[in-house]
């Protein structure tokens, strides 16, 4: 199956089907902070860029042979969030302790119906059926993985409602994204340069500076903080006098933002490396497959 | 029903009933009251069984309507207000009680100050003032207020008299209407000082498509003078000379990039529209159908008139209130820049879009680093606020109650 979706196969819907339902059966043992081993590799936002996701793969080499840990944000935005998510979940079915994969704020009922991954379901299988069935999964994925109990990996940051890991295990974490609490500030919070919480532009989740960075660290025994969420236009990004660090892994962001992406390899003795790279080449396929035609509005005074 | 309470009397502690204007003439019953004469507040007309494309007075949306005069100039600009019900109205059975004479009338409550497209008015934002009347929760509670641009609406500016007399009398030369982006700016800076400046009061700009442009380069503007005011405290004598403080911007489907893209588009649109309408049954039909204007005939039947209104020349056509073709050479200066100064305007920021493919990468970039809220309505046209006036209206007020209430 993997090996079909690296070749761009579509999957049959009832393969669908039943991926999740195994993906599903996987995740429901998985703790709210999925303990990772190292080496493993670091990927953070996708958003449907199947084919910058191959090229990370041909550089960052395939698993079961490099360990994977995806920040969410694998649907919405690109145009192939059915090929991206189906993939990342089929390799986490396929090799369920070297691939994890935990939740972003796009993997969500609500973000999804307004940000492409339901249309594009829909164009592609005809029904809201594979949108309803990934949606319901979503609810199983992880909040927060932490790697050699060192490095703390949420998909957007951290949450006043958090002080410590044992905080994160014991929240329900069944549920669709809600519109304030821990678990969303977890899928929603961003770093900031001013100290403390501080309201989010975003309207979610807060912001946080490098006190409360710093505090989290020294309170649960961690070396940092890795998460996704802001495009970086480095493709990563140090924050908090290092106390964390952003990865963004969608290169040429939208189609459009000319970023460059990155990926992080953390080796043996906890060392991290970021693998920088750019958009794979289109060889014009996005044309024949579906690149919806952008809607422009008759006018603009 | 019993005649409803005099208010000629009462004074809010903003700008309106304040400052004398005279520009405001009956010419028709939707005229309002100029200010500074007795006011009283007209009984809203019992509601005639009508069909949807029959035209919707101001009164059924907005409380009060005001002409005010610029200090010093001979500008007058019409503005719409609605006001907060007050937290019991409710419950309360006896809607002849001035119920309305009180908290809201409060500094704390902010405003919400809608800027309009172009060729729109400000009756563009009656459906979504009524809704934002409805709607609003006690922690969002605002007043929303609507001005009309100038050349656009019931406003008068001695700069389109003078193009009028020079029309009339066939001379060429009168320059027109200045619609230029520092013009309109100047204007929403100086209706917003002379009504609110010096109150203290919390001041959210809102502005749909050409408004939007003019709302954030008014909010750069004002923040800027804000701090040059705090910095010279030299109108400590004359608070009112103060500019308002702005603390929070709303942009409704209006993005530089795919703005700048549509100008041949908006064009031919422009020009493949009819000339006058025979009534204003037809117009608003129009305006739903085949025009764009907005989907929602609710909307239209509200907003739709005051674009064209019957053209007191002739008496029997309606037409365009606004000469759009005469706005293009602005339409640059609108626009350009507006992403970055978008982005850079240091005030909570809402952008509510009609689509995502509408981003451009200025703010594809800013959104995806967290800078701004991005609320999107797929199913909306480019007036989203008149297409879809509750779902905006839940919109604006849960920001307005996280970061202007709240914050």
């Amino acid at each position: 199956m993997v090996a079909t979706l690296l070749e761009h196969e579509f999957l049959p819907e009832k393969d669908v089907l039943s991926l999740c339902e195994r993906a599903k059966t996987l995740l429901t043992e998985e703790s709210n902070v999925h303990a990772v081993r190292a080496p493993v590799t670091v990927v953070g936002d996708i958003h449907g860029q199947f084919h910058d996701l191959l090229e990370m793969f041909k550089m960052g080499g395939y698993a079961p042979d490099t360990n994977y840990l995806f920040l969410g944000d694998y649907v919405d935005r690109g145009y192939y969030s059915v090929e991206t998510v189906t993939l990342v979940v089929a390799l986490k079915v396929r090799y369920p302790d070297r691939v994890t994969i935990i939740r972003g704020n796009h993997e969500s009922r609500q973000i999804t119906q307004v940000y492409g991954f339901y249309d594009e379901c829909m164009r592609k299988y005809g029904h809201a059926g594979i949108w309803k069935a990934f949606t319901d999964l979503f609810d199983y994925m992880p909040l927060t993985a932490v790697i050699e109990n060192q490095i703390f990996c949420p998909h957007g940051g951290l949450s006043p409602s958090i002080d410590s890991l044992e905080d994160v295990r014991k929240i329900d974490r069944f549920q669709e994204v809600p519109h304030e609490g821990p678990v969303c500030d977890l899928v929603w919070s961003d770093p900031d340069d001013r100290t403390g919480w501080g309201m989010s532009p975003r309207g979610a989740g807060y912001t946080f500076g490098q006190d409360i960075s710093e505090q989290f660290n020294h309170a649960n025994g961690l070396k940092m903080i890795a998460r996704a969420h802001q495009l970086v236009m480095e493709g990563y990004l140090w924050h908090h006098d290092q106390s964390l660090v952003t990865i963004f892994s969608a290169p040429n962001y939208c189609y459009r933002c000319g970023n460059q992406a990155s990926i992080m390899e953390v080796s043996d003795d906890m060392t991290s490396e970021f693998l920088q790279f750019d958009p794979a080449p289109r060889r014009g396929e996005a044309q024949k497959t579906g690149d919806g035609p952008v809607r422009c509005p008759d006018y603009f005074l | 029903m019993p005649p409803p309470p005099p208010r000629a009397s009462r004074r809010h502690r903003d700008g309106f009933g304040v400052d004398d204007a005279r520009g405001g003439r009956r010419a028709s019953d939707e005229n309002p009251t100029p200010i500074g004469a007795e006011s009283t507040l007209m009984p809203p007309p019992p509601p005639p069984p009508r069909s949807h494309c029959d035209p919707v007075g101001w009164r059924e949306c907005f409380d009060e309507c005001h002409d005010v005069r610029v200090r010093g100039t001979n500008d007058v600009f019409r503005v719409y207000v609605s006001r907060p019900t007050t937290r019991d109205e409710g419950d309360s059975s006896d809607s002849t009680l001035p119920n309305d004479d009180d908290d809201d009338d409060d500094a704390t409550v902010p405003v919400l100050f809608c800027l309009h497209g172009c060729p729109y008015t400000a009756l563009s934002f009656a459906r979504f003032a009524q809704e934002m009347k409805r709607r609003t929760s006690k922690r969002a509670r605002c007043v929303v207020v609507a001005m009309d641009l100038r050349g656009h609406g019931a406003t008068k500016t001695e700069d389109e008299r003078c193009e009028n007399d020079a029309d009339a009398d066939g001379a060429p030369g009168a320059a027109g209407v200045d619609f230029s982006a520092e013009r309109l700016v100047a204007d929403v800076v100086a209706v917003t000082t002379q009504l609110y400046g010096g109150t203290g009061r919390k001041v959210v700009l809102l502005g749909h498509s050409m408004g939007g442009a003019i709302a954030t380069r008014a909010a750069a503007a004002m923040m800027t003078k804000a701090r040059e005011d705090d910095a010279a405290r030299e109108d400590a004598a004359n608070p009112r000379a103060r500019v308002v403080r702005v603390a929070g911007l709303v942009v409704v489907d209006v993005v530089e990039g795919t703005a700048v893209e549509s100008f041949n588009r908006a064009e031919v649109a422009m020009a493949a529209r009819p000339r006058r309408f025979a009534c204003a049954r037809t117009a608003i039909e129009w305006a739903v159908r085949a025009g764009g204007v907005t989907k929602n005939v609710h909307s239209a039947a509200a907003s739709f008139p005051s674009q064209v209104p019957s053209d007191e020349a002739s008496g029997s056509h309606l037409r365009w209130r606004t000469d759009v073709a005469k706005t293009r050479p602005h339409w640059d200066g609108w626009y350009a820049g507006l992403s970055k100064l978008f982005v850079e305007v240091k005030t909570p920021k809402l952008l509510l879009l009609a689509g995502t493919d509408r981003l451009d990468v200025d703010l594809t970039v800013a959104q995806m680093q967290g800078k701004f809220q991005m609320v999107v309505f797929p199913n909306a046209s480019h007036a989203t606020h008149e297409d879809e006036p509750g779902a905006t209206s839940v919109g604006v007020a849960g920001f307005i109650e996280r970061y202007v209430c709240r914050g």
